[in-house]
């Protein structure tokens, strides 16, 4: 399968803070991927060098194998990007607003982007500034898809947006995406909106990639093994433990591994229960992990694409 | 790229637009009467490097009495350029307050292009609006610079050149400040601040004293001035007699110089010339007026390229 958008050791600095460090990711073509982790991690970074408006203090970042920043033409008419905030020309009508979509872009698709709008209930005449901020954000997505991109990067795209709005947002993502030809790779420190619409996940923590990988073969790749808290250290000896809660009696720990290990693990351990995590407590589990050392500090899941 | 800058700026453009109609309006108006005036005087005969006939001193201070509260309202144009120059800019500042600029980029432009459209755009704008406002007070004060010349502030500050120097420079602060703090309201109090301060500095301090050095000139008491000087800038001027400082006091009252009666007035230079008193200028003569208005324009559009180089830079390498 061919790749959207590889990094490799990327690394962005602002002063002498690092904002983005060893970013080795990539993004196969046709995923919805999910950027992933808390505020200040990297993930408008990491976007804003894919689509070449940042350039990177080390490392590599290709788009389709082009350089953004190198062959910035080559990658800005392939890629569509939705900031965060979604800024728009607040002074401007909806139609002018795809005028300058018409004017800047080669392979600007008008009818794709009257007809999305027509289906939104979005009046072209109206000053962008009187919309909604949900309408708002509905318009930068068409702007970003009548450019016909084959790879869509939205930075936060529904954080700012009422639970109506983010969920009308994602449709209209999901709408996209279901006509195919599209890969997206969009950021969010709300897990729970993304879990829909996303089939791939990078978890994004204190500017490193914790985990990058397909979320079946995540989910399928972890297990949270809970039993009583004096077998604690004998189970964690035999797996690699991401992270571990302790109560008075009973210990539950997730640990990176497949399901035989997981099995082998409890029938040894009688009295522990081996279950299927979420993919929230997986998340979690991976942003809860303090990270010190300077090489990639966590186990790394390595997925076959 | 060009309809998307012009859309950006047609508020501006149309602020800036209205301000300079009304002031046209207001300058034909009492520029034609400022003609007719000077015509119907016959003030013609009277200026500069005509041979003066005797009634041109009383009719040249009459005319410039009768204008005199018009010409000081002329003070206040002295931020025309100002506006200009924050109007031309403050469009692409906005851009970046707002976070737009990054909707710009990512569509199928690259960031040189989108810059070098804005600036030309805004910078032409500004020139334009510049070079206009000149022709118009360089035609509106005519009668008065036949007279006086154009040296002087009130006729140097709004003609030639530097108008459009004034309006590009201070352009180049909004759009410097703007684009690296992000806010438009900081950089144009910064912009009206720092320009204002320059140019009563350069006002005040530098273009008279030091652009060229300015010229000396001494004669008898009561003889005509040499021609020149009354036409430029006058620095500074006087009387002036060689002996001790008591001698002088002494001399004065000798010939009674507190008269203010000017039929005294003659017989008080009667006896200064007698005395070998002479009269003094310090001045700069109004033939300087390119050399000056060259030397002028030369500093702000040198600050100007400097801060709009700046901008560049900042916005291809710090900007996101």
């Amino acid at each position: 399968m061919s790749i959207a958008l590889e990094t490799s050791e990327l690394a962005k600095r602002y002063g002498s803070t690092w904002a983005l460090r060893d970013c080795s990711v990539s993004i196969p073509q046709g995923r919805v991927a999910a950027l992933v982790g808390p505020n200040g991690a990297g993930k408008t970074t990491l976007l804003q060098l894919a689509i070449g408006i940042s350039k990177p203090t080390a490392g590599q970042v290709e788009v389709f194998g082009w350089s953004p920043h190198e062959q910035p033409l080559l990658v800005l008419a392939r890629v569509g990007f939705v900031a965060q905030d979604h800024p728009l020309y607040r002074g401007f009508t909806v139609s002018e607003m795809l005028r300058v979509g018409r004017k800047l872009n080669p392979r600007w698709d008008q009818q794709l982007a009257r007809e999305r709008l027509d289906r939104l209930g979005i009046p072209v005449e109206q000053r962008v500034g009187k919309l909604s901020g949900g309408q708002q954000a509905q318009v930068a997505l068409v702007l970003a898809l009548a450019k016909r991109p084959e790879l869509l990067l939205l930075d936060e795209p529904v954080a700012s947006l009422d639970p109506l709005a983010r969920r009308e947002f994602l449709q209209s993502l999901m709408d996209a995406v279901a006509e195919g030809g599209l890969t997206v790779l969009l950021s969010s420190h709300i897990l729970a909106d993304l879990e829909r619409v996303c089939d791939y996940l990078v978890i994004l923590s204190a500017s490193r990639v914790q985990l990058a990988g397909d979320i079946d073969r995540i989910v399928a790749d972890h297990k949270l093994l809970t039993g009583p808290r004096e077998g604690a250290e004998r189970i964690a000896a035999r797996h690699t433990v991401i992270h571990e809660r302790h109560s008075n009696r009973q210990s539950t720990l997730l640990v990176a591994g497949d399901r035989l290990a997981a099995q082998a693990a409890c029938s040894a351990e009688p009295a522990w229960l081996a279950e299927t995590p979420s993919l929230e407590e997986i998340v979690l589990a991976y942003l809860g992990q303090p990270v010190v050392s300077s090489a990639p500090a966590q186990p790394r899941l390595e997925v076959a694409s | 790229m060009i309809w998307l800058t012009w859309r950006q700026q047609r508020l501006e453009a149309l602020i800036g637009g209205a301000v300079l109609a009304a002031l046209t309006a207001l300058l034909v108006l009492t520029g034609l009467h400022i003609a007719g005036v000077y015509h119907d005087g016959n003030l013609a005969a009277c200026s500069l490097g005509k041979s003066q006939p005797a009634a041109c001193g009383d009719s040249v201070l009459r005319f410039g009495a009768r204008f005199s509260n018009l010409v000081n309202l002329t003070n206040w144009f002295n931020m025309v350029p100002l506006l200009i120059g924050i109007l031309a800019a403050a469009p692409i500042v906005l851009e970046f307050e707002h976070g737009t600029h990054r909707l710009a980029w990512t569509q199928t432009i690259t960031r040189r292009r989108w810059l070098a459209t804005r600036l030309t755009l805004a910078f032409g704008v500004a020139v334009a609006a510049g070079l206009g406002f000149s022709l118009l007070m360089t035609w509106w004060r005519g009668p008065f610079d036949q007279l006086t010349g154009r040296l002087d502030t009130n006729a140097f500050d709004f003609e030639g050149v530097v108008p459009i120097a004034y309006t590009v420079f201070a352009a180049s602060i909004v759009l410097a400040v703007g684009t690296i703090l992000r806010r438009t309201l900081p950089a144009v109090a910064v912009a009206i601040v720092s320009f204002l301060a320059l140019r009563l500095g350069i006002e005040g301090w530098v273009r008279y004293d030091h652009y060229l050095s300015p010229l000396h000139k001494t004669w008898p008491v009561g003889a005509p001035a040499p021609t020149g000087e009354a036409a430029g800038y006058l620095g500074d001027n006087g009387l002036t007699f060689s002996g001790a400082p008591d001698a002088a006091r002494r001399m004065f009252d000798s010939c009674g110089v507190t008269e203010t009666n000017p039929r005294a007035l003659q017989g008080v230079s009667h006896c200064l010339r007698h005395h070998h008193v002479m009269q003094y200028a310090i001045y700069q003569p109004s033939s300087r007026f390119w050399t000056f208005q060259g030397i002028e324009a030369s500093i702000f559009l040198a600050l100007a390229l400097a801060l709009v180089a700046a901008s560049v830079w900042w916005v291809n390498h710090r900007l996101v």
